[in-house]
C-alpha cells in the first residue's frame, strides 16, 4: 500500500512528453541534493545512447539502471533499443525512508544523477507519463573517510571522481528469445485448449 | 496503452480484475474446438505486435492489432487478449499483473467496438475496416485517460489522445490492408466460425 500511495502522489508530465525534443547531448540537468551544485558539466562528455539500427529490434519496454560513477549515482533510463527516456519524472528515496527525498526529471539523454549522502539502499522510481514506470535500487557502500569528513568529503572528491569515464551502453537484448518463448507458450496453450475443448465434446 | 502496476488506483484495478473474470466467463463459454486455432494465431499476433514500438513525438508508441482481433474473433477476443497481456506482463514486464484486468477491459472494449463496427452494413469493407481499427485504439486510449483522471493525475493523459489518434490512423490503415488481403486470399476467415 505504501508503494501505491507514493505513486499516486507523482505528478504526470504528459503534456511535456509531447514536447520532448530528440536527444542530442548528454547533459546532466540534475543538481546534487547535498551540495546544491550542479553535477552536470563535469559529466557532460558522455556520449548519447546510439539509436538502434534495425526497427525490428525496437521492442517495447523501459529499462532503468543505476550505476555508481565515483560518488555520483547515475540513473540511466532508456526504452528497449536504446532510445533515451527524456523528461520522465524521477522520484528518489533515501535508504530506509518512505518520504520522497528528491524529485526531478531525466534529461534529453535519459539521465538523472544525484550524490548520495548516506550508505544504504537508494531507490528511484521513473515514470515517463505514458504509463511506463520502473523502479531501480542501488546499494551504496560507505565511502572511506565519509564518516570523518562528512559533507566536505563528498564535495572534495567531486571533480576527481567526475573525471572517470562514464559509459552507459544499452544491455544486450534477449528480447527476441523472450518473444520466441512467449509465442511458443501461446501456441502450446492453443494446442492444450484445442484438446480440452475437443475432449469435452 | 499498457498500464503498469502501481499507476492506477488499486481499487480501480481490483474492480477491473473482478469485472474481467466475469467478461472472461461470458465471452469464453462454449468455445468450440474449431475456433481455437484462429484464437491461437490472433493471440500470437496480439502478443508479438505490441512489442514492436516506434518513436513518435518524443515517446514510443506501438501497434496493437486490436481492430483486427475484434473483426476476426468477435467476443472471443477477450480471453485471447487476456492471455496475450498476461504473457506480456510475465515475459516482458510490459503492463502489470494487478493491472492486467484493467488493460484487458480497456483494450477489449476497443476490440469489441471494432467487432461491432465490422457488422454494420452501410459503408464498404475498406471504410468499415479503417473505422474498426481506428476505434479499437482510440477507445482504449480514452478509457485510459479517464482512469488516469479518476486516480488523480489530472487531465494530462487526455491530451495524449491526439497522439493516439495518429497511432489509431496507422492502425486503421493496417487493418484495412489486412482485411483487403484476407478478403482476397481467404474470405471465409472474415466470417464467424461455423460448426
Amino acid at each position: 500500500m505504501m508503494i501505491v500511495s507514493f505513486l499516486r502522489a507523482l505528478p504526470l508530465s504528459a503534456a511535456t512528453v509531447l514536447l520532448a525534443p530528440a536527444a542530442s547531448h548528454a547533459l546532466l540537468a540534475s543538481t546534487s541534493p547535498f551540495t546544491g551544485e550542479s553535477v552536470g558539466p563535469a559529466l557532460s562528455t558522455s556520449p548519447a545512447p546510439v539509436p538502434p539500427a534495425s526497427p525490428l529490434l525496437l521492442l517495447h519496454g523501459m529499462t532503468v539502471r543505476m550505476t555508481m560513477e565515483g560518488r555520483v549515482v547515475v540513473t540511466t533510463c532508456h526504452y528497449d533499443g536504446g532510445i533515451p527516456v527524456a523528461d520522465a519524472q524521477v522520484t528518489l528515496f533515501a535508504p530506509g525512508e518512505d518520504e520522497v527525498y528528491l524529485t526531478g526529471t531525466t534529461d534529453p539523454a535519459g539521465l538523472f544523477a544525484f550524490v548520495p549522502n548516506n550508505p544504504g539502499n537508494w531507490r528511484v522510481g521513473v515514470d515517463d507519463g505514458m504509463g511506463h514506470r520502473r523502479e531501480a535500487r542501488l546499494e551504496v557502500g560507505a565511502a572511506p573517510g565519509q564518516e570523518e569528513h562528512g559533507h566536505d568529503a563528498l564535495h572534495a572528491d567531486h571533480t576527481h571522481e567526475a573525471a572517470l569515464p562514464h559509459t552507459h551502453e544499452p544491455e544486450g537484448s534477449d528480447r527476441p528469445w523472450r518473444l520466441a518463448a512467449g509465442l511458443g507458450l501461446i501456441f502450446g496453450l492453443t494446442g492444450f485448449a484445442y484438446g480440452f475443448t475437443a475432449r469435452r465434446q | 496503452m499498457h498500464i503498469a502496476d502501481g499507476i492506477i488506483a488499486t481499487e480501480i484495478c481490483m474492480g477491473a480484475n473482478v469485472a474481467t473474470l466475469g467478461a472472461l466467463y461470458l465471452s469464453g463459454r462454449r468455445v468450440e474446438p474449431e475456433e481455437i486455432p484462429r484464437m491461437g494465431f490472433v493471440g500470437a499476433s496480439l502478443f508479438a505486435v505490441s512489442l514492436l514500438h516506434f518513436p513518435l513525438a518524443g515517446t514510443s508508441v506501438h501497434l496493437a492489432f486490436l481492430g483486427l482481433g475484434g473483426i476476426l474473433l468477435g467476443a472471443r477476443v477477450i480471453p485471447v487478449l487476456f492471455v496475450a497481456l498476461l504473457f506480456q506482463a510475465l515475459i516482458f514486464q510490459h503492463g502489470g499483473f494487478i493491472s492486467v484486468g484493467l488493460n484487458t477491459l480497456n483494450m477489449g472494449a476497443g476490440a469489441m467496438a471494432a467487432a461491432w463496427i465490422w457488422r454494420w452494413n452501410v459503408p464498404g469493407d475498406t471504410l468499415r475496416a479503417f473505422l474498426a481499427g481506428f476505434a479499437a485504439i482510440l477507445i482504449p486510449s480514452f478509457l485510459m485517460g479517464v482512469e488516469f483522471f479518476l486516480t488523480g493525475y489530472g487531465r494530462g493523459m487526455l491530451y495524449l489522445l491526439s497522439l493516439y489518434a495518429v497511432v489509431a490512423s496507422v492502425e486503421g490503415l493496417l487493418t484495412t490492408t489486412a482485411i483487403r488481403f484476407l478478403r482476397h486470399v481467404q474470405p471465409e476467415i472474415l466470417q464467424p466460425v461455423t460448426t
